[in-house]
Protein backbone atom coordinates (compact mmCIF):
# COMPACT_ATOMS: atom_id res chain seq x y z
CA UNK A 1 0.00 0.00 0.00
CA UNK A 2 2.70 2.34 1.21
CA UNK A 3 4.71 3.51 -1.94
CA UNK A 4 7.38 4.77 -0.67
CA UNK A 5 9.24 1.07 -0.17
CA UNK A 6 12.81 1.36 -1.87
CA UNK A 7 14.18 -1.44 0.25
CA UNK A 8 13.49 -4.05 -2.41
CA UNK A 9 9.95 -3.79 -2.78
CA UNK A 10 10.10 -4.90 -6.39
CA UNK A 11 11.82 -8.13 -5.85
CA UNK A 12 10.25 -9.27 -3.03
CA UNK A 13 6.53 -10.04 -4.34
CA UNK A 14 7.19 -13.89 -4.18
CA UNK A 15 7.77 -13.65 -0.10
CA UNK A 16 11.54 -14.50 -0.70
CA UNK A 17 12.53 -11.34 1.81
CA UNK A 18 14.30 -10.96 4.59
CA UNK A 19 13.87 -8.35 7.85
CA UNK A 20 16.91 -6.80 9.36
CA UNK A 21 16.35 -3.98 11.73
CA UNK A 22 19.18 -1.09 12.92
CA UNK A 23 18.16 -1.21 16.91
CA UNK A 24 20.74 1.92 16.95
CA UNK A 25 18.36 4.07 15.00
CA UNK A 26 15.11 2.87 17.31
CA UNK A 27 13.35 5.59 18.97
CA UNK A 28 10.68 2.91 20.21
CA UNK A 29 7.54 4.25 18.53
CA UNK A 30 5.88 0.90 18.52
CA UNK A 31 4.81 1.10 15.36
CA UNK A 32 6.16 -1.92 13.72
CA UNK A 33 4.69 -3.98 17.04
CA UNK A 34 0.92 -2.67 15.70
CA UNK A 35 1.65 -3.44 12.47
CA UNK A 36 3.32 -6.74 12.06
CA UNK A 37 2.82 -7.83 15.95
CA UNK A 38 4.31 -11.47 14.49
CA UNK A 39 7.22 -10.17 13.03
CA UNK A 40 8.03 -7.26 15.35
CA UNK A 41 7.83 -6.65 19.34
CA UNK A 42 8.36 -4.06 21.67
CA UNK A 43 11.13 -4.55 24.43
CA UNK A 44 9.02 -3.59 27.79
CA UNK A 45 11.47 -1.64 29.73
CA UNK A 46 12.79 0.17 26.96
CA UNK A 47 10.29 -0.09 24.14
CA UNK A 48 12.77 -0.32 21.46
CA UNK A 49 12.54 -3.27 19.23
CA UNK A 50 12.76 -6.45 19.55
CA UNK A 51 12.82 -8.27 15.98
CA UNK A 52 10.62 -12.07 16.54
CA UNK A 53 11.44 -13.43 12.53
CA UNK A 54 14.05 -12.26 10.39
CA UNK A 55 12.57 -14.24 8.02
CA UNK A 56 8.46 -13.86 8.05
CA UNK A 57 6.54 -16.13 5.71
CA UNK A 58 5.29 -14.54 2.92
CA UNK A 59 2.06 -13.63 3.82
CA UNK A 60 3.47 -10.88 6.02
CA UNK A 61 4.70 -9.20 3.53
CA UNK A 62 2.37 -6.17 3.41
CA UNK A 63 2.08 -5.51 7.47
CA UNK A 64 6.02 -5.52 7.26
CA UNK A 65 5.62 -3.30 4.89
CA UNK A 66 3.69 -1.21 6.36
CA UNK A 67 5.94 -1.06 9.45
CA UNK A 68 8.46 -0.08 7.62
CA UNK A 69 7.20 2.58 6.13
CA UNK A 70 5.61 4.03 9.27
CA UNK A 71 9.05 2.86 11.28
CA UNK A 72 9.41 7.27 11.76
CA UNK A 73 13.71 6.37 12.74
CA UNK A 74 14.21 3.91 9.64
CA UNK A 75 15.00 1.72 11.87
CA UNK A 76 13.65 -1.53 9.51
CA UNK A 77 14.73 -3.13 6.17
CA UNK A 78 13.16 -5.25 4.10
CA UNK A 79 15.94 -6.71 2.09
CA UNK A 80 15.34 -8.98 -0.86
CA UNK A 81 16.56 -12.79 -0.25
CA UNK A 82 19.59 -13.58 -2.99
CA UNK B 1 17.78 34.81 -13.20
CA UNK B 2 17.77 38.61 -12.81
CA UNK B 3 17.86 40.63 -9.69
CA UNK B 4 14.29 42.07 -10.71
CA UNK B 5 13.00 38.42 -11.06
CA UNK B 6 13.71 37.38 -7.92
CA UNK B 7 12.39 40.35 -6.21
CA UNK B 8 9.07 39.18 -8.19
CA UNK B 9 8.65 35.40 -6.72
CA UNK B 10 9.87 36.61 -3.38
CA UNK B 11 7.78 34.61 -1.15
CA UNK B 12 6.93 35.47 2.15
CA UNK B 13 6.76 33.03 5.07
CA UNK B 14 4.55 32.01 7.64
CA UNK B 15 1.00 32.51 5.23
CA UNK B 16 -2.26 32.66 6.58
CA UNK B 17 -5.25 30.40 6.62
CA UNK B 18 -7.17 32.68 3.65
CA UNK B 19 -8.94 29.80 1.82
CA UNK B 20 -10.93 28.35 5.12
CA UNK B 21 -9.74 28.19 8.75
CA UNK B 22 -9.72 24.41 8.75
CA UNK B 23 -7.71 24.50 5.18
CA UNK B 24 -3.75 24.75 5.20
CA UNK B 25 -2.75 28.59 3.58
CA UNK B 26 -3.61 28.20 -0.36
CA UNK B 27 -0.39 28.45 -1.31
CA UNK B 28 0.87 25.07 -0.59
CA UNK B 29 -1.15 23.72 -3.55
CA UNK B 30 0.40 25.63 -5.83
CA UNK B 31 3.72 25.09 -4.38
CA UNK B 32 3.46 21.43 -4.23
CA UNK B 33 2.69 21.20 -7.83
CA UNK B 34 5.61 23.62 -8.77
CA UNK B 35 8.29 21.67 -7.43
CA UNK B 36 9.87 19.84 -4.22
CA UNK B 37 11.32 22.85 -2.83
CA UNK B 38 10.33 26.10 -2.86
CA UNK B 39 12.70 29.12 -1.50
CA UNK B 40 10.45 31.45 0.99
CA UNK B 41 11.78 34.74 2.88
CA UNK B 42 11.24 35.02 6.50
CA UNK B 43 10.50 38.26 8.25
CA UNK B 44 14.15 39.04 9.04
CA UNK B 45 14.81 38.72 5.81
CA UNK B 46 16.74 35.69 5.64
CA UNK B 47 15.69 32.69 2.97
CA UNK B 48 14.64 29.35 3.76
CA UNK B 49 13.20 26.41 2.19
CA UNK B 50 9.39 24.79 2.63
CA UNK B 51 9.09 20.87 1.27
CA UNK B 52 5.39 20.20 0.98
CA UNK B 53 5.35 17.07 -0.65
CA UNK B 54 4.24 13.96 1.29
CA UNK B 55 6.89 11.55 0.35
CA UNK B 56 9.76 14.22 0.10
CA UNK B 57 8.86 15.40 3.94
CA UNK B 58 9.02 11.94 5.14
CA UNK B 59 12.36 11.50 3.13
CA UNK B 60 13.72 15.04 4.33
CA UNK B 61 12.73 13.90 7.96
CA UNK B 62 14.45 10.31 8.05
CA UNK B 63 17.89 12.57 6.63
CA UNK B 64 20.59 11.96 9.43
CA UNK B 65 22.11 15.20 7.80
CA UNK B 66 19.72 17.73 9.27
CA UNK B 67 19.81 19.70 12.65
CA UNK B 68 16.60 20.50 14.97
CA UNK B 69 18.60 22.91 17.56
CA UNK B 70 17.81 26.50 17.28
CA UNK B 71 21.33 26.26 18.28
CA UNK B 72 22.86 25.47 14.33
CA UNK B 73 23.70 27.91 12.35
CA UNK B 74 20.87 28.87 9.74
CA UNK B 75 18.11 27.36 11.57
CA UNK B 76 15.02 29.08 9.81
CA UNK B 77 13.03 31.39 12.67
CA UNK B 78 9.70 31.45 12.05
CA UNK B 79 9.44 34.42 13.77
CA UNK B 80 10.73 36.57 17.06
CA UNK B 81 8.42 35.32 19.27
CA UNK B 82 8.76 31.33 18.32
CA UNK B 83 12.80 31.37 18.48
CA UNK B 84 12.58 33.19 21.83
CA UNK B 85 10.52 30.29 23.01
CA UNK B 86 12.82 27.43 21.48
CA UNK B 87 15.41 28.98 22.91
CA UNK B 88 14.37 28.73 26.10
CA UNK B 89 14.45 25.22 26.64
CA UNK B 90 16.81 22.52 26.33
CA UNK B 91 14.57 19.78 25.25
CA UNK B 92 14.18 16.54 23.38
CA UNK B 93 12.74 18.69 20.40
CA UNK B 94 15.68 20.58 19.84
CA UNK B 95 18.38 18.01 20.95
CA UNK B 96 20.37 16.42 18.30
CA UNK B 97 21.87 12.76 18.32
CA UNK B 98 23.66 11.73 20.10
CA UNK B 99 22.48 14.03 22.91
CA UNK B 100 18.49 13.27 21.64
CA UNK B 101 19.27 9.28 21.80
CA UNK B 102 20.33 9.53 25.33
CA UNK B 103 17.49 11.97 26.95
CA UNK B 104 14.80 10.21 24.60
CA UNK B 105 15.67 6.58 25.79
CA UNK B 106 15.31 7.79 29.57
CA UNK B 107 11.42 7.85 28.17
CA UNK B 108 10.54 5.48 25.83
CA UNK B 109 9.99 2.66 28.40
CA UNK B 110 6.94 4.91 29.71
CA UNK B 111 5.04 5.26 25.90
CA UNK B 112 5.24 1.03 25.18
CA UNK B 113 1.80 -0.38 24.16
CA UNK B 114 1.71 -2.43 27.39
CA UNK B 115 2.10 0.80 29.08
CA UNK B 116 -0.81 2.41 27.16
CA UNK B 117 -2.73 -0.36 28.51
CA UNK B 118 -1.83 0.23 31.55
CA UNK B 119 -3.44 3.53 31.64
CA UNK B 120 -6.13 3.15 29.29
CA UNK B 121 -8.61 2.32 32.53
CA UNK B 122 -8.23 5.09 33.99
CA UNK B 123 -8.10 7.45 30.83
CA UNK B 124 -11.48 5.64 29.89
CA UNK B 125 -12.76 6.59 33.61
CA UNK B 126 -11.88 10.08 32.90
CA UNK B 127 -13.53 10.77 29.80
CA UNK B 128 -16.64 9.08 31.08
CA UNK B 129 -16.44 11.01 34.27
CA UNK B 130 -15.92 14.64 32.63
CA UNK B 131 -18.79 13.77 30.34
CA UNK B 132 -21.09 12.84 33.36
CA UNK B 133 -20.47 16.93 34.46
CA UNK B 134 -21.34 17.66 31.27
CA UNK B 135 -24.46 16.42 31.08
CA UNK B 136 -25.67 17.66 34.99
CA UNK B 137 -24.40 21.08 34.44
CA UNK B 138 -26.63 20.93 31.04
CA UNK B 139 -25.71 22.73 28.12
CA UNK B 140 -24.74 24.58 26.93
CA UNK B 141 -20.68 24.63 27.79
CA UNK B 142 -17.52 24.96 26.39
CA UNK B 143 -16.66 21.31 25.11
CA UNK B 144 -12.56 22.57 25.01
CA UNK B 145 -12.59 23.70 28.61
CA UNK B 146 -15.35 21.07 29.83
CA UNK B 147 -13.48 17.68 27.77
CA UNK B 148 -10.64 18.67 25.46
CA UNK B 149 -8.15 20.30 27.56
CA UNK B 150 -9.49 18.46 31.16
CA UNK B 151 -9.11 15.06 29.73
CA UNK B 152 -5.31 15.91 28.41
CA UNK B 153 -4.54 17.46 31.55
CA UNK B 154 -5.33 14.73 34.11
CA UNK B 155 -3.90 12.15 31.86
CA UNK B 156 -0.60 13.65 31.33
CA UNK B 157 0.02 14.36 35.21
CA UNK B 158 -1.74 10.92 36.00
CA UNK B 159 1.65 9.39 33.38
CA UNK B 160 3.88 11.76 35.43
CA UNK B 161 2.37 11.11 38.40
CA UNK B 162 2.01 14.19 39.58
CA UNK B 163 -0.84 16.50 39.63
CA UNK B 164 -0.56 20.00 38.79
CA UNK B 165 -1.74 22.09 41.78
CA UNK B 166 -3.82 25.04 39.21
CA UNK B 167 -4.51 23.50 35.85
CA UNK B 168 -5.61 27.14 34.69
CA UNK B 169 -2.12 28.26 35.45
CA UNK B 170 -0.54 25.20 32.98
CA UNK B 171 -2.71 26.57 30.44
CA UNK B 172 -1.46 30.19 30.89
CA UNK B 173 1.84 29.47 31.01
CA UNK B 174 1.14 27.26 27.95
CA UNK B 175 -0.76 29.67 25.70
CA UNK B 176 1.63 32.68 26.83
CA UNK B 177 4.55 30.82 24.97
CA UNK B 178 3.11 29.68 22.07
CA UNK B 179 1.57 33.03 19.66
CA UNK B 180 4.16 33.08 17.47
CA UNK B 181 2.99 36.42 16.31
CA UNK B 182 3.52 37.74 20.28
CA UNK B 183 5.02 41.18 19.82
CA UNK B 184 5.82 41.37 23.74
CA UNK B 185 8.34 38.86 24.28
CA UNK B 186 8.39 39.02 27.88
CA UNK B 187 5.33 37.67 28.56
CA UNK B 188 6.43 34.17 27.10
CA UNK B 189 9.86 35.21 29.07
CA UNK B 190 8.03 35.00 32.09
CA UNK B 191 5.58 32.31 31.88
CA UNK B 192 8.54 30.24 31.34
CA UNK B 193 10.37 31.24 34.40
CA UNK B 194 7.27 30.98 36.23
CA UNK B 195 6.69 27.20 34.94
CA UNK B 196 10.54 26.06 35.37
CA UNK B 197 10.23 27.63 39.37
CA UNK B 198 7.20 25.83 39.55
CA UNK B 199 8.31 22.30 38.00
CA UNK B 200 11.58 22.74 39.71
CA UNK B 201 9.94 22.47 42.75
CA UNK B 202 8.27 19.24 41.82
CA UNK B 203 11.19 17.26 41.01
CA UNK B 204 12.69 18.72 43.89
CA UNK B 205 10.11 17.15 46.30
CA UNK B 206 9.93 14.02 44.73
CA UNK B 207 14.32 13.85 45.00
CA UNK B 208 13.65 14.58 48.60
CA UNK B 209 11.07 11.49 48.63
CA UNK B 210 11.98 9.13 45.73
CA UNK B 211 9.11 7.05 46.39
CA UNK B 212 9.77 3.14 44.82
CA UNK B 213 9.37 3.45 41.14
CA UNK B 214 5.59 3.50 41.29
CA UNK B 215 5.29 7.04 38.81
CA UNK B 216 7.36 8.12 35.78
CA UNK B 217 8.87 10.86 37.54
CA UNK B 218 9.72 8.39 40.69
CA UNK B 219 11.27 6.09 38.06
CA UNK B 220 13.51 9.25 36.41
CA UNK B 221 14.81 10.19 40.26
CA UNK B 222 15.65 6.87 40.81
CA UNK B 223 17.30 5.37 37.74
CA UNK B 224 18.65 8.59 36.22
CA UNK B 225 18.70 11.44 38.19
CA UNK B 226 20.20 9.72 41.02
CA UNK B 227 23.53 7.67 39.40
CA UNK B 228 23.56 10.88 37.69
CA UNK B 229 22.96 10.18 34.38
CA UNK B 230 20.33 13.29 34.09
CA UNK B 231 20.85 16.60 36.17
CA UNK B 232 18.08 18.29 38.04
CA UNK B 233 17.57 21.16 35.05
CA UNK B 234 17.50 18.49 32.46
CA UNK B 235 14.88 16.68 34.39
CA UNK B 236 13.43 19.94 34.69
CA UNK B 237 13.12 20.87 31.09
CA UNK B 238 12.34 17.54 30.04
CA UNK B 239 9.26 17.25 32.66
CA UNK B 240 8.42 21.11 31.40
CA UNK B 241 7.86 19.47 27.77
CA UNK B 242 6.19 16.49 28.90
CA UNK B 243 3.39 18.76 30.68
CA UNK B 244 3.25 21.33 27.65
CA UNK B 245 3.28 18.94 24.91
CA UNK B 246 1.17 16.31 26.72
CA UNK B 247 -1.93 18.49 26.91
CA UNK B 248 -2.23 21.53 24.37
CA UNK B 249 -1.58 19.49 21.63
CA UNK B 250 -3.88 16.76 22.39
CA UNK B 251 -6.34 18.89 23.50
CA UNK B 252 -6.79 20.97 20.20
CA UNK B 253 -6.69 17.54 18.31
CA UNK B 254 -10.15 16.51 20.66
CA UNK B 255 -11.51 19.97 20.04
CA UNK B 256 -11.04 20.05 16.00
CA UNK B 257 -11.98 16.08 16.20
CA UNK B 258 -15.49 17.19 17.76
CA UNK B 259 -15.53 19.92 15.24
CA UNK B 260 -14.68 17.55 12.44
CA UNK B 261 -17.94 15.24 13.07
CA UNK B 262 -19.87 18.46 13.97
CA UNK B 263 -19.36 19.68 10.69
CA UNK B 264 -19.43 16.22 8.59
CA UNK B 265 -22.66 14.81 9.56
CA UNK B 266 -22.02 12.07 7.04
CA UNK B 267 -19.20 10.53 8.79
CA UNK B 268 -20.92 10.88 12.00
CA UNK B 269 -23.36 8.67 11.26
CA UNK B 270 -20.97 6.70 9.69
CA UNK B 271 -19.04 6.13 12.65
CA UNK B 272 -21.93 5.49 14.97
CA UNK B 273 -23.25 3.17 12.63
CA UNK B 274 -19.81 1.01 12.27
CA UNK B 275 -17.90 1.69 15.38
CA UNK B 276 -15.05 -0.36 14.12
CA UNK B 277 -14.11 2.35 11.76
CA UNK B 278 -12.89 4.20 15.06
CA UNK B 279 -9.44 3.30 14.17
CA UNK B 280 -9.03 4.74 11.06
CA UNK B 281 -11.74 8.10 11.88
CA UNK B 282 -8.62 9.06 14.44
CA UNK B 283 -5.95 8.59 11.56
CA UNK B 284 -7.99 11.06 9.53
CA UNK B 285 -8.78 13.40 12.06
CA UNK B 286 -5.01 13.62 12.78
CA UNK B 287 -4.79 14.10 9.10
CA UNK B 288 -6.74 16.58 8.16
CA UNK B 289 -6.08 19.31 11.22
CA UNK B 290 -2.83 18.93 11.27
CA UNK B 291 -2.36 20.91 14.75
CA UNK B 292 1.57 21.52 14.29
CA UNK B 293 0.71 23.53 11.01
CA UNK B 294 4.51 25.45 11.44
CA UNK B 295 6.58 22.17 11.96
CA UNK B 296 9.18 20.86 11.34
CA UNK B 297 11.81 23.16 11.77
CA UNK B 298 15.45 21.88 10.31
CA UNK B 299 19.01 22.79 9.22
CA UNK B 300 20.68 20.84 6.79
CA UNK B 301 24.26 20.13 8.17
CA UNK B 302 25.36 18.42 5.05
CA UNK B 303 23.71 18.60 0.83
CA UNK B 304 20.52 16.77 0.93
CA UNK B 305 18.83 15.63 -2.60
CA UNK B 306 15.30 16.50 -2.14
CA UNK B 307 13.50 15.43 -5.48
CA UNK B 308 16.09 16.65 -7.94
CA UNK B 309 17.22 19.64 -6.26
CA UNK B 310 20.00 20.34 -3.50
CA UNK B 311 19.29 22.18 0.02
CA UNK B 312 22.67 23.35 0.60
CA UNK B 313 24.37 22.77 3.89
CA UNK B 314 23.43 24.98 6.46
CA UNK B 315 20.25 26.15 4.51
CA UNK B 316 17.07 26.27 7.25
CA UNK B 317 14.01 24.10 5.79
CA UNK B 318 10.42 23.63 6.77
CA UNK B 319 9.20 20.08 6.31
CA UNK B 320 5.47 21.15 6.16
CA UNK B 321 3.32 18.10 8.12
CA UNK B 322 0.31 20.34 7.12
CA UNK B 323 1.18 20.70 3.49
CA UNK B 324 2.40 16.40 3.48
CA UNK B 325 -0.87 15.65 5.17
CA UNK B 326 -2.87 17.60 2.35
CA UNK B 327 -0.78 16.07 -0.93
CA UNK B 328 -3.54 15.19 -3.32
CA UNK B 329 -1.04 12.45 -4.97
CA UNK B 330 -0.94 10.55 -1.79
CA UNK B 331 -4.40 11.78 -0.47
CA UNK B 332 -6.77 12.22 -3.11
CA UNK B 333 -9.48 14.71 -2.98
CA UNK B 334 -7.23 16.02 0.72
CA UNK B 335 -9.45 18.84 1.52
CA UNK B 336 -12.31 16.16 2.37
CA UNK B 337 -12.53 14.66 5.57
CA UNK B 338 -13.39 10.82 4.87
CA UNK B 339 -13.19 8.88 7.55
CA UNK B 340 -13.13 5.83 5.25
CA UNK B 341 -9.65 7.11 3.36
CA UNK B 342 -7.81 4.12 2.88
CA UNK B 343 -4.07 5.73 3.40
CA UNK B 344 -5.12 8.16 6.08
CA UNK B 345 -2.21 6.71 8.90
CA UNK B 346 -0.08 7.98 5.85
CA UNK B 347 -0.36 11.38 7.41
CA UNK B 348 3.05 12.90 9.17
CA UNK B 349 0.87 15.21 12.12
CA UNK B 350 3.43 13.14 14.27
CA UNK B 351 6.24 14.36 12.45
CA UNK B 352 9.35 11.48 11.28
CA UNK B 353 12.41 10.70 11.80
CA UNK B 354 13.94 10.53 15.24
CA UNK B 355 11.94 13.60 16.54
CA UNK B 356 8.73 11.59 16.00
CA UNK B 357 6.67 12.34 18.98
CA UNK B 358 7.13 10.64 22.32
CA UNK B 359 3.63 10.83 23.00
CA UNK B 360 1.94 9.75 20.33
CA UNK B 361 0.50 6.24 21.75
CA UNK B 362 -1.34 8.68 24.68
CA UNK B 363 -2.71 10.58 22.30
CA UNK B 364 -4.46 8.21 20.00
CA UNK B 365 -5.24 6.11 23.57
CA UNK B 366 -7.40 9.73 24.59
CA UNK B 367 -8.69 10.16 21.08
CA UNK B 368 -9.93 6.54 21.02
CA UNK B 369 -11.66 7.09 24.30
CA UNK B 370 -13.66 10.39 23.66
CA UNK B 371 -14.59 9.56 20.16
CA UNK B 372 -15.88 5.69 21.11
CA UNK B 373 -17.61 7.89 23.57
CA UNK B 374 -18.96 11.48 22.59
CA UNK B 375 -21.77 11.05 19.93
CA UNK B 376 -23.20 7.82 21.62
CA UNK B 377 -23.62 9.78 24.71
CA UNK B 378 -24.40 12.85 23.20
CA UNK B 379 -26.54 11.40 19.73
CA UNK B 380 -27.42 15.84 19.67
CA UNK B 381 -24.07 17.29 20.21
CA UNK B 382 -24.04 20.45 18.18
CA UNK B 383 -22.77 23.84 17.81
CA UNK B 384 -24.19 26.95 19.98
CA UNK B 385 -22.80 29.24 17.95
CA UNK B 386 -22.61 29.81 14.56
CA UNK B 387 -19.20 28.24 12.94
CA UNK B 388 -17.99 31.96 11.89
CA UNK B 389 -17.95 32.96 15.68
CA UNK B 390 -15.78 30.46 16.14
CA UNK B 391 -12.50 31.31 17.94
CA UNK B 392 -9.52 29.38 16.39
CA UNK B 393 -5.74 29.35 17.15
CA UNK B 394 -4.36 30.36 14.12
CA UNK B 395 -1.43 32.06 14.93
CA UNK B 396 -0.44 29.70 18.02
CA UNK B 397 2.50 27.22 17.14
CA UNK B 398 -0.23 24.48 17.62
CA UNK B 399 -3.67 24.84 15.74
CA UNK B 400 -6.75 24.51 17.64
CA UNK B 401 -9.58 26.06 19.12
CA UNK B 402 -9.73 28.52 22.03
CA UNK B 403 -13.42 27.72 22.53
CA UNK B 404 -16.14 25.16 21.37
CA UNK B 405 -19.25 26.43 22.00
CA UNK B 406 -21.88 23.04 21.92
CA UNK B 407 -25.37 22.27 22.92
CA UNK B 408 -27.25 18.85 23.08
Amino acid sequence: MSSENKSGAGSIQSGNFQVRVHRDRCIGAGHCATYAPDVFAQDASDGLVILLNENPPADQIDLVKDAESHCPSGTIEIVAKS
Amino acid sequence: MSMSHVEELEQPFPLARTAGVLNPPPEYSRFRAEGPLKKVTLWNGSKAWLVTRRNDVREFMLNPNISASPETPGYPQLTPARVATVKRYRTLLTMDRPEHTKFRRMLTGEFTAQRMEELRPGVEKVVDDLIDKMIEKGPPCDIIESLALSLPISVVTMLIGVPFEDDSKLVKWSADQRDVHAKDLEIGRRANEEMLAYVDGIVARQEKNPGNGETMLSRLVINQIQPGHLTRQEAVHMLNLLYFAGHETTANQIGLGILDFIENPDQREKLQANPALLRNAIEEMLRYNSITHFSSSRVATADIEIGGQTIKAGEGVFALLSAANRDPSVFPNPDKFDIERPNAKDHLTFSFGVHHCLGQPVARLELKAVFERLFTRLPNLRLAVPFEELDFKEHMFLFGLNALPVTW
